[in-house]
C-alpha cells in the first residue's frame, strides 16, 4: 500500500501548484467573463452568482468599432510571424544547418537560439536602438547617408516590420531545434537510398525529409500559431498596440489592456477576460482544424501484415 | 557493365576504411565482397553507388572514369540491409521513385512498377505502405525499386541479414537466380561466408580495409591464399596447429609434440621452394579429420565436446594443451573424455608462414591469383 502511494505523494506538489494557480484561475477567468466586474465594484458584485451573469460582454467584443480591426491585426500578426519564421525560417535554418559541417552547424543553431535566452526587455530595447530615429537609430543611420528613410523613428512608420521581425527572431528556435533533430534522426539509408534512385538533394529534401517532419511540423505550428495568439509582450513592450489608435493592437493585448490596465480609469475584469475566453476557442479551434489538415487518422490505421 | 578498381584508397580522419584496392569486376558477373564487419566492404560498396568519394585511385564503369559522378549519373541500382523504404510511401511509390525523377510518363511507369512487382512476387501488395508488409514483402520491394530503372549494376548491401533462417535461404536462391537471368553485374556485400560461397561466382575477401584474395568460391576454400582466408571462409572454421617443418630421409615431416605426420612430396618441395620457415602454421578443415582405428591412427586426443549437427557431429577433442574440431558421421561413435585416434588427410593439409600469414603451398608466397 505504501509503494502504491508513494508515486502520489512525489506528484501531489505539482498536482496542488497547477490545480491551484492553473484550473482554478480558468474556471474563475470563464465566470468573470460572464460578469460586469471593474475596479468600481470589486468587493461589492457577487460575481459568483448567476444571478449577475450575462452575455453582454461578448456582445460588447462583436459589436466593438474596432474588432475588425483587432482581428485583422491578429491575424496578420499570427500569419505571417508563423509562416515566415516559425515555421517558415526555422525549416530553412533547419534544412541547411543539417546539410553542412555538423559543427558549423550547431554553432550556426546557437547563434539563432540567442534572442530566445536574451531578457526580453533587453531584447525590446535592442530593437528600439536599431528602430531609433537619426542621428541616434542604427538602421536610420545607415540608410540616412544612402539615402534611403526619412530618418524618422521607425516603429513609427513601420511597427509591423519590426513586430514581426522581433517575434520572429525569436519565434524561428523553437521549430529550428525540433526540426533538425527530427532530420538528423531520419535514418541514413533514406537518404543514400534517394541518392541512388536518382534524386538531387532538393528532390531528396522534398520526397524523403520534408514527408518525415510530418509530425514536428504538425506541432510546431499548431504550438506556435497558440503560443502568438496568446503572446503580446514583445508588441506591448514595442509599441503597446500604436502608434495609431489599435494600429497593432492584437487580441491577447486587448484582453490584457481591458483587464488589467486602465484607459478610463476603470480596470474592466470581466470585459478582459470574456476576450480571454474567445481567444481559448479560437486556439482549440485551429488546433482542431490542424489536426484535419495533417490527417491525424492515418496514423492509427489497421496494419495489414499477413503472410511470408 | 564491366567494373574496374585502381588503387582505391578512401580514408575517414586517418582511419585507413580501404586501402589500395584493386578488383576487375566483369560484365554480368556476380562478386561478393566478404569480411567482418569494419573491412571497408560497404564503404567500397557506397563509393561505387557515388555516395562516397574516393580519396585516391579510380572507379571504372566500362573504360569511363565515374570517381566524380553524382549517384544520379551512374545508373546503379542498390539494395540496403535495412531496405531503406519510404515509410510514407506505398509499395507502388517506392518502386516508382526512381522513374519519378527520371521523369518518366505515367503510363509507362504504371507498366514497368507492375511488371517489376510481379516478377518479384508483391504484384498484389502495391497500394500498401512498408509497415504494413512483412519483412520478406519489404526486401522484395526493395529489389524491385533497384530493378526496376533497369540499372547496369547492382548493388547489394547484405540485404538477407534483417531477415530469420529459413527466409534468408529463400531470397539467397531467389536473388541469385534473378541475376542470373538478368545478366546484371552485380556487387553484393556480406558478412557471411554461406551467402558468399552460395551465390557469388566471385569473392573479394576483404579485411582492415585490404583485399585478401579474389577468386571463385571453390579455389578460396581449397586454396586459401592466407591465414585470414583460411579461417573466416568455411564453417565450422579451419584448425591451425604451431608445427615444425622437417626435411629427412627424403621426405617432408610436420612435427608437434604430440604428432608427426608426413605430407606428400609435391606438397613439402612447394613448400620448400616458397622458403618455407621451421615454424609454420597448419590448418586442416574438420572435415579432413577422421575418427581411425589405433594403428591407422596419427595421434590421440580426448574427445571434448560432441556436437550434433544432425548430419554430421562436430566433435572438439584435445590434446596436449591444443584443440581441434573435426566433423565426424552421425552418430559419433564415442563418449566425452575418451581417448580416441585421429587421422589427418595429408593432401589437404595447408601451410601457411606464420610472419607473413601468406600460404606457402601457393606459387610466390600467395597474393590475389
Amino acid at each position: 500500500m505504501r509503494g502504491q502511494l508513494a508515486p502520489y505523494v512525489f506528484l501531489s506538489p505539482t498536482l496542488v501548484l497547477v490545480v491551484l494557480f492553473f484550473f482554478i484561475p480558468l474556471v474563475m477567468v470563464f465566470i468573470l467573463s460572464f460578469t460586469n466586474l471593474d475596479m468600481t465594484n470589486f468587493g461589492i458584485l457577487a460575481w459568483w452568482n448567476p444571478v449577475n451573469w450575462s452575455l453582454d460582454n461578448y456582445v460588447k467584443i462583436f459589436t466593438n468599432r474596432f474588432f475588425p480591426k483587432i482581428l485583422g491585426n491578429t491575424i496578420m500578426y499570427v500569419v505571417l510571424t508563423l509562416t515566415v519564421f516559425n515555421v517558415g525560417m526555422a525549416l530553412v535554418i533547419a534544412l541547411i544547418t543539417t546539410h553542412i559541417n555538423r559543427r558549423a552547424g550547431f554553432a550556426f543553431r546557437v547563434l539563432w537560439f540567442l534572442p530566445r535566452i536574451t531578457p526580453v526587455v533587453v531584447y525590446i530595447m535592442m530593437w528600439k536602438a536599431l528602430a531609433g530615429p537619426a542621428p541616434m537609430g542604427i538602421i536610420n543611420s545607415i540608410l540616412g547617408p544612402l539615402g534611403i528613410g526619412s530618418g524618422k523613428y521607425l516603429l513609427n512608420t513601420a511597427p509591423w516590420i519590426f513586430i514581426i521581425l522581433a517575434n520572429g527572431f525569436i519565434g524561428a528556435s523553437f521549430g529550428m531545434i525540433l526540426f533538425s533533430s527530427a532530420i538528423e534522426a531520419i535514418p541514413k539509408d533514406y537518404l543514400m537510398a534517394s541518392k541512388v534512385d536518382g534524386a538531387t538533394t532538393w528532390q531528396t529534401i522534398r520526397y524523403v525529409e520534408l514527408p518525415a517532419l510530418k509530425w514536428p511540423l504538425l506541432f510546431v505550428t499548431t504550438y506556435q500559431t497558440l503560443s502568438l495568439l496568446t503572446s503580446f509582450q514583445y508588441i506591448m513592450l514595442l509599441t503597446d498596440g500604436g502608434p495609431g489608435l489599435y494600429q497593432t493592437e492584437v487580441w491577447a493585448l486587448t484582453a490584457y489592456h481591458r483587464a488589467l490596465t486602465s484607459y478610463f480609469g476603470n480596470t474592466q475584469w470581466g470585459y478582459g477576460a470574456a476576450w480571454s475566453v474567445v481567444l481559448v476557442i479560437i486556439g482549440i479551434v485551429m488546433a482542431v482544424i490542424y489536426m484535419r489538415v495533417f490527417k491525424f487518422g492515418e496514423l492509427v490505421e489497421e496494419p495489414k501484415i499477413d503472410q511470408l | 557493365m564491366k567494373i574496374t578498381l585502381e588503387a582505391l584508397c578512401k580514408l575517414f580522419g586517418k582511419v585507413k576504411a580501404v586501402d589500395n584496392l584493386n578488383l576487375e569486376i566483369r560484365d554480368g558477373e556476380f562478386v561478393a565482397l566478404l569480411g567482418p564487419s569494419g573491412c571497408g566492404k560497404t564503404t567500397t560498396l557506397l563509393m561505387l553507388a557515388g555516395i562516397y568519394k574516393p580519396f585516391s585511385g579510380s572507379i571504372r564503369f566500362g573504360e569511363k572514369v565515374v570517381n566524380h559522378l553524382i549517384p544520379k549519373e551512374r545508373n546503379i541500382g542498390m539494395v540496403f540491409q535495412s531496405y531503406a523504404l519510404y515509410p510514407h510511401m506505398s509499395a507502388f511509390d517506392n518502386i516508382s521513385y526512381p522513374l519519378k525523377l527520371k521523369k518518366v510518363h505515367k503510363r509507362e511507369m504504371k507498366k514497368r512498377v507492375q511488371e517489376t512487382a510481379d516478377m518479384m512476387g508483391i504484384g498484389e501488395l502495391l497500394d500498401r505502405k512498408p509497415a504494413e508488409l512483412s519483412g520478406g514483402q519489404q526486401q522484395r520491394v526493395a529489389v524491385a525499386r533497384a530493378l526496376v530503372k533497369e540499372p547496369a549494376i547492382l548493388l547489394f548491401d547484405e540485404p538477407l541479414s534483417n531477415l530469420d533462417a529459413k527466409l534468408r535461404l529463400r531470397m539467397r536462391g531467389e536473388i541469385k537466380r534473378l541475376q542470373e537471368s538478368l545478366g546484371v553485374t552485380s556487387v553484393y556485400v556480406t558478412h557471411d561466408q554461406v551467402e558468399a560461397m552460395t551465390m557469388a561466382s566471385r569473392i573479394a575477401v576483404m579485411n582492415y580495409g585490404v583485399l585478401q584474395t579474389y577468386g571463385v568460391p571453390n579455389q578460396l576454400y581449397d586454396h586459401p591464399d592466407t591465414l585470414f582466408v583460411a579461417g573466416f571462409i568455411g564453417a565450422p572454421p579451419m584448425n591451425f596447429l604451431e608445427m615444425r617443418f622437417e626435411e629427412r630421409d627424403n621426405g617432408f615431416y610436420l612435427k608437434s609434440q604430440a604428432l608427426e605426420i608426413r605430407i606428400p612430396d609435391e606438397r613439402g618441395a612447394l613448400a620448400k621452394q616458397n622458403d618455407v620457415p621451421q615454424r609454420v602454421t597448419m590448418g586442416i578443415r574438420p572435415e579432413d579429420i577422421s575418427v581411425v582405428a589405433e594403428r591407422d591412427g596419427d595421434f590421440k586426443a580426448e574427445v571434448y565436446l560432441i556436437e550434433p549437427l544432425g548430419r554430421e557431429d562436430l566433435v572438439t577433442f584435445r590434446f596436449d594443451a591444443e584443440e581441434i574440431r573435426a566433423l565426424t558421421p552421425a552418430p559419433f561413435d564415442g563418449w566425452t573424455g575418451e581417448t580416441i585416434c585421429l587421422k589427418l588427410d595429408k593432401e589437404k593439409v595447408h601451410l601457411f608462414n606464420p610472419e607473413t600469414r601468406f600460404s606457402v603451398l601457393k606459387p610466390g608466397n600467395g597474393g590475389s591469383s
